[in-house]
């Protein structure tokens, strides 16, 4: 499955949790609809990457009922929102620096 | 890939996975919820049924695809550890219960092999020293062996190991009980108390046994 976010799925996956998406069907809503379709990944793209997440502690999930059906439900962990501030740190130090080279847009 | 209906997707999805990947029926539930969400949303946008549903599954990408990367998140040690999910509030209790007859089983079981080392006249009691011996020596390498792995097991491991060494224990206990119904009364301290650790046990083997049936549900 290829990857058009430029290897940070994980930062805007974490991104998008912690904006309110729950769930996969709304992570990837939220990251389709956030990046004005820029990221319309395959949509089974984001769940390896809400597993890994989870596997890192980064996020939390459990399965809720609602609707009628089971689904799982995903929020950030304390190790989570500590690793999406340092992500967003690291990403704005990362575009001042590619921006002072290329030139900012 | 040829799947144009959820369950055909579903279908190849459960083919591609390894049926050792751990989460693997998480995985499926978790596809199938998405692609059901997908497809009812196309379908308030104007879609038929069926074209909703092939658009849902055309959008989710490729199953081998993400058969193969689950695959790699696994075999990289970044899977789920599936034999943890988090503790619901019920199980949290259930867990402090268990802890609770646990600690009251072991200090009695100490006291008791204290006992029949110290006590020269339990010699002739009905619970001979050598299985209050055998209990305590028990419950030492269980005791033991959690605490030399505690960095290395799970809340369900330690509740694996703590219930297995309560089923072990039980005898020594349900030979109290079983000397309490015969002659409708303990005829020494030293039954009393037998039974007392044995109710502890079977009530800290249940909870354990619940509480690992509980999560391994969540977990799938």
């Amino acid at each position: 499955m290829t990857d058009t976010t430029g290897g940070q799925l994980e930062l805007l996956v974490l991104a998008a949790v912690d904006a309110g998406a729950s769930h996969g069907y709304a992570v990837i809503e939220a990251l389709r609809a956030r990046s004005g379709g820029a990221f319309d990944l395959p949509e089974g793209t984001v769940y390896p990457a809400l597993h890994r997440l989870e596997a890192k502690d980064l996020l939390a999930s459990h399965w809720a009922d609602g609707s009628g059906r089971r689904r799982r439900v995903y929020q950030l962990t304390s190790s989570g929102r500590r690793a999406l501030r340092e992500g967003r740190r690291d990403w704005r130090a990362f575009a001042r620096a590619v921006a002072s080279v290329v030139g900012a847009p | 890939m040829s799947a144009t209906t959820i369950a055909a997707l579903l279908a190849e999805l459960g083919r591609e996975l390894s049926p050792d990947l751990p989460g693997r029926a998480r995985i499926l539930a978790e596809v199938e919820d998405h692609l059901v969400q997908s497809s009812e949303r196309l379908t308030r946008d104007g879609l038929t049924r069926s074209a909703a549903e092939a658009e849902a599954v055309a959008r989710f990408g490729n199953p081998s695809d993400l058969a193969a990367v689950f695959a790699n998140v696994a075999a990289a040690g970044g899977g789920l550890d599936m034999s943890e999910p988090p503790l619901t509030g019920w199980q949290r209790l259930a867990s402090l219960a268990a802890l609770a007859a646990g600690a009251v089983a072991a200090v009695g079981l100490a006291t008791l092999a204290l006992w029949a080392l110290l006590d020269p006249d339990l010699t002739e009691g009905r619970l001979p020293r050598a299985l209050a011996l055998l209990a305590a020596a028990i419950l030492a390498v269980v005791v033991g062996g959690m605490l030399i792995m505690r960095r290395r097991l799970d809340v369900g491991g330690r509740l694996q190991i703590s219930a297995l060494g309560s089923l072990a224990l039980v005898p020594i206990g349900a030979a109290g009980v079983l000397a309490t119904l015969q002659i409708g009364q303990a005829t020494s301290d030293y039954e009393w108390y037998g039974a007392a650790i044995g109710l502890a046990l079977i009530a800290q083997g249940g909870l354990a046994a619940w509480l690992l049936q509980a999560r391994r549900r969540a977990a799938n």
